[in-house]
């Protein structure tokens, strides 16, 4: 199952490497985001700044809803769905795949944006990194992992660009609310990691819920199309 | 405003929308089983 | 108990009875009964003779419509649930029919909950809204479900359309209590529990008011749930027998072959151009009318 998780990963990033559409739409369009609210907010840097780790983790979803979508464009094309299926991949081995290869894309974008927030908002993010870092992961598969669930359900369907926000946004406010209170804690003065540390817990246990969901429920829904 | 106005507004607040989506449901299942013919009703 | 099983085409006729022009049945008029006496016993009790809250006054009296819509809700979604998780595993028509009727029943008892319990805040505490726990968690229930009734609603085929939903149901019943959970950790750990702390010395006559409503608004659940699901069952009865109707027609042009319908897969896994090619769905079957 991990190499088949493997190959489908490295096919999606081959896909996105080749294509270059993150590169070349997706991250001016997180940092586009990112201006706006400078833009909706008076740039006082006082304020921004302040507001910061959730402006941050705006970016993120909205970037992030962008790339599942990308994701399963590029199977919706051409009857890709039935190939796939057509392939007799484990349908777990391509749920993890697909995760796999949208949480590193997620990654690179949020790095971005992290850089984008230091700069643009003027916050330091060198305090407290390790809880940045740990509850940024956890929050990538706590995003990803409903991602490829509700990306999946959206597929092939007319109506999936308006379907899919409607399904994800909601479900995943659990990662905006811990992200967004993980971020806060490291970033105050001084850190104050303990608050933070529980807010990794809950982020964990999301991203854990969801993963699991995804590898029991990804088989009924590719038995169709 | 005073407490009484609350409570009949929640009164009515759930009146209606009960009433309306009653008189809709009703309203939509008598179409619908006029259109289908009586070998197609098993469950009814 | 398959989803597509077209009755002989003489059974139509073999049958005697006439077809009823509604969703009704000698239950549903029982229980219907029960339903209208109970609601006129439920209202009398809540506004007249139930005595006044010590702390609230009168405004208690809006909890016997708030608390029994909320339970109403709860246990509309939780048919929902369970209807899309068997389902997933029988392929049953009828539990995709209950949680299909359920979950429209279950949002328009949510929308109920909120709507009074803001009327209720705005009374008790100042505001429409406040960011407790207990609202953002029912506010976000609410689109949870919303979201569900939309996948009820995609231009599909009929098993595509019942296969999504019911995941979507179930992986929705999942996020709840995640999301419960995380919006009371996050209320509590930056305001103190506020919200109605009810006397624990509540009085007899109110609990019994509570009781009752409670019990009355479930068995009205119950009636408007089976009047759903008739219509719901009719529906798709209706779709199926169009698309019969339609493949009817088609095999009478006799000249013309039949056309395929399923797409055939083009390409392989192999990395392709992004074009986002329009996606080939059937469209006949899925597309009755479905307000």
């Amino acid at each position: 199952m991990w190499r088949e998780a493997a190959l489908v990963a490295g096919k999606d990033l081959r896909v996105e490497w080749r294509s270059r559409v993150v590169l070349n739409q997706v991250v001016p369009f997180s940092v586009v985001v990112l201006l706006l609210f400078g833009f909706a907010l008076d740039p006082d840097r006082g304020f921004l700044r302040q507001a910061a780790p959730g402006l941050y983790w705006i970016a993120v979803l909205l970037s992030a809803m962008v790339v599942v979508q990308r994701s399963f464009a590029v199977e919706t094309a051409d009857g890709g769905r039935d190939a796939l299926r057509a392939t007799g991949l484990d349908p777990a081995a391509l749920f993890l795949g697909k995760a796999a290869a949208t949480a590193a894309v997620l990654v690179a974008l949020e790095i971005v944006l992290a850089v984008g927030v230091s700069l643009l908002y003027g916050v330091d993010l060198t305090r407290g990194l390790p809880l940045l870092v740990v509850s940024g992961l956890l929050a990538t598969i706590g995003l990803v992992a409903p991602g490829m669930i509700y990306g999946a359900l959206a597929s092939g369907l007319r109506v999936r660009e308006t379907l899919l926000p409607l399904l994800f946004l909601p479900a995943v406010a659990p990662v905006m609310i811990g992200a967004t209170r993980a971020f806060e804690a490291a970033l105050r003065q001084p850190p104050s990691m303990g608050e933070g540390w529980r807010w990794c817990g809950l982020l964990g246990v999301f991203a854990a819920i969801y993963t699991a969901l995804g590898l029991l429920i990804f088989e009924p829904l590719l038995e169709d199309s | 405003m005073n407490d009484v106005w609350f409570i009949v507004a929640a009164y009515a607040v759930t009146g209606t929308a009960l009433a309306v989506y009653t008189a809709r449901l009703l309203l939509k299942g008598r179409q619908l089983s006029r259109q289908v013919p009586a070998g197609r009703r098993r469950w009814l | 108990m398959t989803t597509n099983s077209p009755s002989p085409p003489g059974e139509a006729t073999v049958d005697p009875r006439p077809a009823p022009g509604h969703t009704g049945s000698r239950f549903t008029r029982v229980l219907g009964g029960i339903v209208i006496a109970g609601l006129a016993v439920q209202l009398l009790l809540a506004l007249v003779i139930s005595p006044r809250d010590v702390v609230q006054g009168d405004l208690t009296r809006i909890m016997y419509v708030h608390v029994p819509s909320a339970i109403a809700a709860y246990l509309a979604f939780g048919v929902t649930a369970l209807g899309s998780a068997v389902y997933l595993w029988k392929r049953s028509q009828f539990w995709d029919l209950a949680a299909a009727a359920s979950a429209e029943i279950g949002v328009l008892f949510t929308a109920m909950t909120l709507i009074t319990g803001s009327l209720w805040g705005r009374s008790t505490w100042g505001t429409y809204w406040v960011w407790d726990a207990r609202l953002t968690s029912t506010a976000l229930l609410l689109i949870l479900f919303i979201g569900y009734l939309a996948v009820r609603n995609i231009p599909a085929e009929r098993h595509v359309r019942s296969r999504r939903a019911a995941i979507a149901g179930l992986v929705a019943f999942v996020d709840v209590p995640i999301v419960h959970y995380s919006v009371d950790w996050w209320r509590s750990l930056h305001q103190p529990a506020t919200l109605t702390k009810l006397d624990p010395e509540i009085d007899g006559l109110m609990l019994f008011t509570l009781v009752f409503s409670i019990v009355v608004f479930q068995a009205l659940f119950l009636w408007l749930a089976v009047h759903r699901f008739r219509a719901e069952y009719l529906a798709e009865q209706l779709d199926a027998e169009g698309l019969e109707d339609a493949l009817a027609e088609r095999r009478a042009e006799a000249h013309t072959p039949a056309a395929p319908t399923a797409p055939t897969p083009s390409a392989p896994v192999a990395p392709r151009s992004d074009e986002d090619a329009v996606p080939v769905v059937s469209a006949a079957p899925g597309e009755g009318s479905r307000s």
